[in-house]
């Protein structure tokens, strides 16, 4: 367990908390705090170093340090649809909310699916007592994202969210369904699966590392870290866990795939990306 | 069947008996059943619902295009008017906007919203206007004409509407919902426009929809407004009226009755932006510009009442003139001042200064009946006195032009004539025609029949 860092308190710091209930004072945020344990960095290591071992007996050395670089650069990115977007950059005072902040304020309503007693569940299990706090993001390589969730990326500003992120195996949701975890499992969960952010190349080689062959170029690991599917489902990636608001400063760059149709849709565009560049130095891109 | 028809969203809330349904602009999509709960979610943060009534939702449907290219057009009319963004992108919007202004609803909407506030300072009418007719954009340069040359009277409606008292409603927020369902309903634009037919019109418009409850008294309250708001000083003179008042005192002290002032005014280092941002903002830099402004129309009043030495005190009546015509050129937010260009010919701000300056004091002599000779002697005096000096030059040759034409204004209409005095301020096809609310094609046909019934040489710097 964590200790407040202050010398006059250094109280215990409850696994859940963003700061010491005893002098108020702020901590590491709880899902870094997590990743940051001595558990699971040892349990981290030990699958990484199991995975380096067998591509250096493949002979992938090089190709997996060359992997790790580029994932060391790696970004986070969400995919949203547009209008969620547009809101978004209306103003710097406009926030990009939870799932269950949305539901809590009646601006959105529960899924009316068999995900979201799912995700409830597997949410509170990976954030126990914070999951309303948490936003989801996957790695990405070259600021795109997974279709299947809308038709807009928006690539986050590293330096806004490295101290606040860390990173797991796959969407939280099918790890637990892969797994078949009962509940009592999902109160332990097993070691080794996530990371911080500065670890999260580590997590990607435990992750894929056999994957990884002799022929693979740079542009073949983007493909490998995030490989999107006919569905939610099937999607493939290493999801990003950010505690906190994101707004428009958090942004570097939005990706708009559905092109505008007609001319007024083309002006509105183009003025749209001149004025998030010129207010916010976000990028716009239409493919 | 009653509808919640929303632009910015592109969605209509239908109700239906007890049900509620939702419709977007998909063609041939029928509208889909919702709950109360789902309206937040399908509107958004939108504001600019609508309340329509119909028998089919086709006819809803068609509303919510109309809603929908009203949002549009009010976006693109921004973005053209928006300085922060290039020339290419201001130029696309105002391309994009002119295909929708060919919609009466849409170009009166548009025109209800930008004519309910005097344009903020960033927006650039006049670069609108150029961008509009790069663009071939037709409708667009003479609706953002109408926009530059209605902002005076834009100007005292806002100040109308803000000094109604709180009392007229229940607290801000209802001021605040009141005034959107003015501007809804175009009331700001049809005062602005002086239409009082249109005024009672959509008063009763937005009666029927409930938006403001007791929508006469208020009307009436701002009629009377504004009737009062010419009494009223305005609050950017104070300083300069101070400025002008001690600079009065200064020269009264050491001026004898028939010295002509220093003139050691140096305006030459004045350019169009130092000239807004004195004007933008009290401060040492205003009261400079007050300051050179007002010396220099002392010195040219006191040229221009040189020949009056025994109709007048020159000295005194010079000042009163040149601190007149001061602090007119600072009403409206100095409006005039910043109208000068010095591509438009005047290249210096005394050239522009002495320019206006002499035509004024000669309408003020003339509106003091002076015969006519008297007015010959005193221009002619003038454009003697003026030849060393380039600006004086251009004062000069303007004069000889005005006195050229005062024989046949006579004979032209009143609306010739604000077209003559537009050809004579040297204003282009594209300034006049935003003068005129018109487009500039039209402008340049006005002004080549005027000058063929005139039989004069068209100004060639207006080209």
């Amino acid at each position: 367990m964590d200790r407040c860092e202050f010398t006059d308190c250094g109280h215990e710091l409850p696994i859940r908390s963003d700061r010491c209930p005893h002098c108020g004072r702020p901590g590491l945020f709880p899902n870094v705090r997590v990743a940051s344990q001595p558990t699971e960095l040892v349990a981290l290591d030990g699958r990484y170093q199991d995975t380096r071992r067998a591509i250096d007996a493949r002979g992938c050395a090089g190709v997996a340090d060359a992997f790790m670089e580029k994932v060391d650069a790696s970004t986070a990115v969400i995919t949203r649809p547009l209008g969620d977007v547009e809101r978004l950059a209306r103003n710097d005072h406009e926030v990009y909310s939870t799932y269950y902040k949305q539901i809590e304020a009646e601006i959105r309503l529960p899924d009316d699916s068999k995900w979201d007693p799912l995700r409830r569940i597997a949410e509170e299990a990976l954030f126990p007592g914070y999951k309303e706090n948490i936003r989801f993001a996957a790695l990405t390589l070259e600021d795109r994202g997974l279709p299947s969730y809308g038709d807009c990326f928006f690539t986050l500003r590293s330096p806004m969210i490295a101290h606040r992120s860390s990173v797991f195996e796959t969407n939280n949701v099918l790890f637990m369904k892969q797994r078949n975890l009962s509940l009592g499992e999902m109160a332990d969960l097993p070691l080794g699966y996530r990371a911080n952010w500065k670890d999260r190349a580590k997590l990607c080689i435990a992750k894929l590392g056999a994957r990884l062959d002799q022929n693979m170029k740079d542009p073949d690991f983007s493909a490998l870290l995030m490989c999107t599917g006919s569905s939610t489902n099937d999607d493939d990636f290493v999801e990003v866990h950010i505690f906190g608001p994101i707004t428009i400063r958090s942004i570097r760059k939005i990706v708009l795939t559905k092109p505008d149709v007609g001319r007024v849709a083309r002006a509105k565009r183009r003025a749209w990306g001149e004025k998030l560049l010129k207010r916010y130095g976000v990028v716009l891109e239409v493919t | 069947m009653d509808a919640f028809v929303s632009g910015r969203a592109g969605v209509a809330i239908i109700v239906d008996g007890d049900r509620l349904l939702s419709m977007n602009l998909e063609p041939h999509t029928p509208p889909i059943p919702c709950t109360f709960r789902d309206v937040r979610f399908l509107l958004g943060d939108a504001r600019d619902l609508l309340l329509v009534e119909h028998e089919t939702f086709d006819e809803i449907r068609a509303d919510l295009a109309v809603a929908r290219n009203q949002d549009d057009a009010l976006q693109l009319a921004l973005f053209t008017l928006d300085a922060e963004l290039s020339d290419e992108t201001r130029e696309e919007a105002a391309r994009a906007l002119e295909e929708l202004l060919a919609s009466n609803m849409v170009l009166a909407f548009v025109e209800g919203v930008l004519l309910s506030h005097p344009a903020p300072k960033s927006a650039d009418v006049i670069g609108a206007i150029r961008l509009a007719d790069r663009a071939h954009a037709a409708r667009a340069e003479t609706f953002f004409g109408r926009v530059a040359s209605l902002q005076p009277r834009v100007e005292e409606v806002w100040r109308a509407w803000e000094a109604l008292p709180l009392s007229f409603f229940a607290d801000e927020d209802e001021r605040v919902r009141t005034r959107a369902g003015l501007v809804r309903a175009g009331v700001f634009r049809d005062f602005v426009n002086g239409d009082v037919d249109a005024i009672a019109a959509a008063a009763r418009r937005v009666s029927s929809v409930g938006t403001v409850d007791n929508h006469g008294a208020i009307l009436q309250a701002l009629i009377r407004s504004l009737e009062d708001g010419s009494k009223r000083p305005e609050r950017f003179l104070y300083g300069t009226q101070r400025v002008v008042a001690s600079e009065n005192l200064d020269h009264n002290r050491g001026l004898e009755a028939r010295d002509e002032p220093s003139g050691d005014a140096q305006p030459s280092e004045w350019t169009p932006d130092l000239v807004s941002a004195a004007l933008d903002r009290e401060g040492p830099l205003q009261r400079k510009l007050a300051l050179d402004v007002f010396k220099l129309l002392h010195r040219c009043a006191y040229r221009t009442l040189q020949s009056h030495r025994r109709r007048f005190d020159v000295a005194s009546e010079a000042e009163s003139m040149a601190q007149d015509l001061t602090l007119e050129l600072f009403h409206r937010d100095g409006m005039i001042l910043r109208g000068w260009q010095p591509t438009r010919g005047r290249t210096t701000l005394s050239s522009y200064l002495y320019f206006i300056g002499q035509r004024h004091f000669i309408h003020r002599l003339r509106r003091d009946q002076l015969k006519q000779s008297e007015v010959v002697a005193i221009t002619e005096n003038h454009a003697e006195i003026a030849v060393s000096d380039e600006a004086e030059e251009q004062v000069a040759a303007e004069l000889r032009k005005d006195l050229a034409l005062q024989a046949v204004r006579a004979q032209l209409d009143a609306g010739e004539r604000e077209l003559l005095e537009l050809v004579l301020q040297g204003r282009s096809a594209k300034e006049g025609a935003a003068a005129l609310g018109i487009n500039s094609n039209s402008f340049r046909q006005r002004k080549a029949h005027l000058l063929r019934k005139l039989k004069v040489i068209p100004d060639q710097r207006d080209e």
